[in-house]
């Protein structure tokens, strides 16, 4: 696993904010760990930064997840991090979806644990 | 010897001077004219003759004077002293001896009344047969040893074609005369009479006319000889028996027919006597009811007949006996088969005892079991599919497309609410009946029937006896004859309105249900998934408090969790709420301004905390058609949304204003705060858990519900949104 300096969690629940990062800071103890409530938020983070990991949520509000994949599949090139979905969704349409998905590299079903990241982090 | 010649048998003889006057006549001469000759002797030769001959007489005496001893003939008529006279041819001579002047008239007779009415008889005789064979239906030939033909009659002209002057003294072999197949029989025919082997004979043959028919005739030749005894010619008379022939021929083909339709035939004909006794009966007696004709001969007749029917067969028997020669056609009666089985017998009874011909009553008769059989089964599967479209409310028509002959069946009738007693109406008067929506569908269906000769159903409006709207289904076909020309359209008519309606609201329940159904799913993961983030909160939580570490931070967020659960829950009975009331739409009027003043007096403290200026812009009067539970709900979303999300700081607005157009009730709900993009977010606005502003606590709820809510009640939400400028809300619902 190469070195992860940055994570971008994008996700509306602040309590699930706030345990994924205690997670995240866990198992990458020294990235800096950005947060954004939804998509419009995380495209906004992203215009400045890139991470090497981003958890994304499915439902929020404002801009949804599906939505932040379609405004960044339009920029040119592969995103150059990884995204992980975290859900709480029983909608086995939303996994399938996320299988499917070019931009997506994993599924992380709530709630979110190292173990669960180390799975799908390469 | 002079005297003998005088008195002559065989000759009359008779003298008279120079004046004429009888001097002598023999008595050959006086009794055959009946006289005595002393009544004749002084009397003039002249004057006794018939007056037409005097003139005649005198000159025959003036040239006997004038040249004596020169014999003079003339033919003079004697009267008899009876009727009648006698005619002679006399020679007169003037006798003189030795001078120019003679001294008496010698007159001598020789009778000739007998060869005279020979000769007019014989003259009168072949007259007639001159006229006979002109008009004779028989044909004159005669030809020579060397066949040259030597009479040719008018009527042979007619008969064969050919002239007189085309076949007279010509060869017979030069015309095409005989029929091939005959020449060889004809030929000795012939011979037999040429060489004198038969005087005649009479032979039947085919010949052939100059127009190269074939005429059928008979020929009655004889032979004519000459005085050695020498056949010379052949002289035939023929007749044309063509037609003779051809009435023979077609007699004799009649009588074949006849008699193979009589004793093979499936009718069987019986002669018999009043008390049954048969005198003749067919061979096909055996097809009809099994016994030979020599079997039905020793049986009584009566006796084969059905005890039932004993009476019926009785009395017809009795009706044809008082009116001889009257067929008495179509009497049914049951008679036993030789095999044991009663068969169906139609009989046409005919009364001939007074015929000496016939001297019988003729019983013409035949098995008509399998048709009485087949009529039965038609009236009893009649009778059935009467009842099956009466139960199946079923109609049957039919229209001969050459006639315009229209059938209808009683549940025709019904079914269109046309009275049966006026009739069958006319196909015009039907097509006025069909829904003008659907005439040109149903025109071109039938159409399309008679054109593809294809069975075609259809279903189309009609007006039930011109005033009530009634659904039928029909079945149209066509009926061909033999070269597959259509002569006649039928079909069938069921009412199926009722089934109709069904189906409409059979469709409108899966409508809900599916609509149901996809509301509920999308509900559930809605739910699951509210839960699963709590659920999956909770347990990342109490893992840190395992830890011991930030407890007390811990613990709100346990207690954020468990009230974001509540909400799901409350959630999860109100949606069930909203699943139950759907299924039983019930309508009242409400009134729009109490229906909203109810939603603002509930949000009045917020209402008031944020110092909002609400325009209420409603007429009191305004009512909807509406569920009241429903009509709050739908308030009661849209106006704390405007509350929540449409103030700012500064504009603190919201504008509630409901009016009539036309038939329908429009209510705004208008908000003057941020607004929103709905060109991005227009789609998920409705959505089940769509959220669109940072700040809702909800969970995606509200609008979805009231959407459904208005199309639950036929009404339908309009939005109306421009970012930084507010947002409009409008609701319209059916009077």
């Amino acid at each position: 696993m190469n070195k992860i300096d940055r994570v971008f969690l994008v996700d509306d629940d602040r309590i699930f904010l706030s345990l994924a990062k205690l997670v995240l800071q866990s198992v990458f103890t020294e990235a800096d760990i950005v947060i954004a409530k939804n998509g419009l938020e995380g495209l906004k983070n992203l215009e400045e930064k890139l991470p090497n990991l981003l958890f994304l949520d499915i439902n929020m509000p404002v801009m949804d997840g599906w939505e932040f994949l379609t405004e960044l599949g339009k920029q040119p090139g592969d995103p150059p991090f990884q995204i992980i979905i975290t859900s709480s969704s029983v909608d086995p349409e939303d996994r399938q979806r996320a299988e499917g998905h070019p931009l997506v590299n994993g599924f992380i079903e709530k709630p979110i644990t190292k173990e669960k990241i180390l799975s799908v982090v390469s | 010897m002079l005297n003998s010649i005088l008195e002559s048998r065989s000759i009359y003889i008779a003298k008279t001077n120079l004046d004429g006057e009888y001097t002598f006549l023999n008595d050959h001469f006086c009794d055959r004219l009946g006289v005595e000759r002393k009544d004749l002797i002084g009397i003039q030769f002249a004057r006794h003759t018939l007056p037409e001959d005097y003139y005649k007489c005198v000159d025959a005496f003036q040239r006997c004077v004038s040249t004596p001893n020169v014999p003079h003939k003339v033919i003079l008529r004697k009267p008899l002293s009876e009727l009648g006279f006698i005619t002679c041819e006399w020679e007169l001579i003037g006798l003189a001896e030795d001078a120019d002047t003679p001294e008496e008239i010698l007159c001598i007779g020789y009778d000739i009344t007998e060869k005279e009415f020979f000769e007019k008889n014989l003259f009168a005789a072949n007259q007639r047969l001159a006229t006979y064979m002109y008009n004779s239906p028989l044909g004159i030939v005669e030809y020579e040893q060397d066949l040259t033909i030597k009479q040719w009659s008018k009527r042979s002209e007619e008969i064969f074609g050919w002239t007189q002057e085309e076949i007279l003294n010509k060869n017979f072999g030069a015309f095409d005369i005989i029929y091939e197949g005959d020449i060889e029989s004809t030929s000795k025919v012939a011979e037999e009479l040429l060489t004198g082997v038969a005087n005649g004979n009479i032979s039947q043959n085919r010949n052939k006319t100059k127009d190269g028919t074939t005429i059928h005739c008979v020929w009655y030749n004889s032979v004519v000889k000459d005085e050695t005894g020498t056949v010379k010619s052949v002289l035939s008379l023929v007749q044309d028996v063509t037609k003779r022939v051809t009435d023979e021929e077609s007699i004799r083909t009649s009588e074949k027919r006849f008699r193979a339709l009589i004793e093979n035939g499936k009718d069987a004909i019986a002669i018999f006597s009043a008390d049954g006794k048969p005198s003749y009966i067919t061979p096909s007696i055996t097809k009809v009811l099994g016994y030979t004709e020599e079997e039905v001969y020793k049986l009584d007749i009566l006796g084969l007949v059905h005890p039932d029917d004993v009476p019926g067969v009785t009395l017809a028997l009795q009706r044809v006996m008082k009116a001889p020669g009257i067929p008495m056609p179509g009497h049914t009666s049951r008679m036993k088969h030789k095999d044991g089985s009663w068969r169906w017998i139609e009989a046409t009874i005919t009364n001939l005892t007074d015929d000496p011909h016939i001297n019988g009553i003729v019983d013409n008769f035949r098995d008509i079991t399998e048709s009485v059989e087949n009529e039965m089964l038609i009236t009893k599967t009649n009778r059935h599919l009467k009842r099956a479209q009466n139960i199946a409310n079923i109609g049957y028509w039919e229209l001969d497309l050459r006639t315009n002959a229209n059938f209808w069946s009683e549940e025709m009738f019904s079914i269109c609410g046309i009275d049966e007693k006026k009739g069958v109406p006319s196909i015009e008067d039907f097509f006025k009946l069909i829904h003008p929506d659907d005439l040109v569908y149903v025109q071109k269906k039938h159409l399309h029937v008679l054109e593809s000769k294809q069975t075609i159903p259809m279903e189309y409006r009609f007006l039930k006896g011109g005033n009530s709207l009634v659904y039928v289904q029909a079945i149209a076909s066509c009926i061909q004859d033999e070269h597959g020309k259509a002569i006649a359209m039928e079909g069938t008519l069921q009412d199926i309105t009722e089934r109709k309606n069904e189906e409409v609201a059979m469709k409108k329940l899966l409508h809900r249900t599916t609509d149901q159904n996809k509301r509920l799913k999308d509900f559930s993961f809605m739910t699951s998934h509210n839960i699963r983030s709590s659920v999956a909160n909770i347990m990342g939580l109490t893992s840190i408090l395992e830890t011991g570490t930030n407890n007390e931070e811990c613990v709100e967020m346990i207690k954020t969790t468990a009230q974001h659960l509540d909400i799901t829950v409350k959630n999860i009975s109100e949606l069930l709420n909203f699943e139950n009331e759907f299924t039983s739409v019930h309508m009242v009027d409400c009134r729009v301004k109490n229906s909203v003043q109810r939603t603002l007096s509930l949000n009045s403290a917020v209402i008031s905390q944020k110092d909002i200026f609400v325009e209420l812009d409603i007429p009191p009067e305004l009512t909807v058609a509406s569920i009241p539970a429903y009509l709050d709900s739908i308030f009661h979303n849209l106006i704390t949304n405007a509350i929540k999300y449409g103030v700012t700081d500064t504009v603190k607005q919201v504008r509630i204003a409901g009016r009539k157009e036309k038939s329908k009730t429009i209510i705004e709900i208008q908000d003057f705060g941020l607004g929103m993009n709905l060109e991005r977010d227009g789609d998920k606005l409705f959505k089940l858990g769509s959220r669109l502003h940072l700040a809702s606590e909800g969970q995606g709820l509200g609008l979805y519900m009231t959407k459904h809510q208005i199309e639950a009640m036929g009404g339908a939400i309009e939005v109306k949104s421009k970012v930084g400028h507010g947002t409009t809300f409008t609701v319209i619902l059916n009077e």
